[in-house]
């Protein structure tokens, strides 16, 4: 079963993710901060990561940084209040492949889900 | 502090626009119409501010304050008399759909509610006067104005937009506060905006 990771610090935004994402068909593993999403990351390499911005210690944008350098291939999807363009540019550089604002578009998130799922045969 | 009719009509209008596209973000979360007032600017002590608030019939308010940074940096915060955030998580969880932890899940809805909001308002500004902003995780707590602005020094603008939501008898207030310190960049990313 394809896994994927929902990092954010509200569980209420968790809970709602990793809803629509068991209903995709990923197994789901949820970390609420961004030193443990990049500890799952590690251990788990995971084919999707649900990625929150504005977490504690260290942010989503240092996750991608650290992803940038160390798991490219992890496919992240990030789903943030952040609606900054600079925000959203600077999330695409550093190889977010979908770029989502909250509240999320469920129908939007399965949509990405699902391509996500096609891209990496799983 | 004082400013013209000019930075205080495009301050005005930032936040409006601001305050539409939450206002925007909250109707789909709880698909029913949001009604808006015109926002209010004002120059406020901390204290001035919470002497106001002082003689509204709720002292203490459920409130999501988000910090933020950038050439300008302040505080804003999404307010709401506790009965009508206790209104709002229902509406927003349905019946049903609460987990097990339902006080942390009440406290963690109220929280990304505000943040989604008050990025809405925020961002808003900040696309427009093109200053990006970075922003503290969103912080919840239930307490009088006193304790939600804090008790810093000197003047502070205060913005603040009531809205309601008349199906489900739910106001509140998004509040938005420029510390001092960083006043005369926002109010010079204005005059650039005047000047085009």
């Amino acid at each position: 079963m394809p896994m994927l990771i929902v990092a954010d610090d509200s569980m209420f935004q968790r809970f709602q993710s990793a809803k629509t994402a068991k209903e995709a068909g990923y197994e789901v593993i949820e970390a609420k901060d961004g030193a443990e999403c990049l500890r799952l990351l590690r251990e788990h390499h995971p084919d999707v990561l649900l990625l929150d911005l504005n977490m504690p210690d260290p942010g989503g944008v240092a996750v991608l940084e650290a992803l940038a350098a160390e798991a490219a291939e992890i496919r992240v999807c990030v789903v943030t209040a952040d609606i900054q363009e600079t925000t959203k540019a600077r999330c695409l550089e550093l190889g977010a492949r979908a770029f989502l604002n909250k509240p999320v578009d469920h129908d939007v998130l399965r949509r990405i889900l699902a391509d996500l799922l096609a891209e990496c045969g799983c | 502090m004082s400013l013209s009719s000019l930075q205080l009509d495009i301050m005005q209008e930032l936040i409006n626009i601001g305050v539409g596209r939450a206002a925007g973000m909250l109707n789909q979360m709880v698909n029913t119409h949001i009604q808006l007032q015109v926002p209010v600017l004002r120059v406020l002590t901390p204290a001035q501010l919470a002497a106001l608030y002082a003689t509204r019939p709720n002292s203490v308010f459920s409130a999501v304050q988000l910090s933020f940074t950038g050439e300008f940096a302040g505080l804003s915060a999404l307010i709401f008399p506790p009965a009508s955030a206790d209104k709002l998580v229902s509406v927003i969880l349905g019946n049903g759909n609460m987990p097990a932890e339902v006080a942390a899940m009440r406290t963690g809805t109220l929280q990304e509610v505000g943040n989604i909001v008050l990025n809405g308002v925020m961002g808003s500004i900040a696309n427009i006067l093109r200053e990006p902003l970075r922003y503290s995780p969103p912080d919840y707590l239930e307490a009088d104005i006193g304790s939600i602005i804090g008790q810093s020094q000197g003047m502070v603008l205060v913005a603040s937009t009531q809205f309601s939501m008349k199906d489900h008898l739910i106001d509140g207030e998004v509040l938005i506060i420029f510390s001092l310190s960083s006043f005369d960049s926002l109010l010079s990313a204005i005059d650039a905006l005047a000047a085009g």
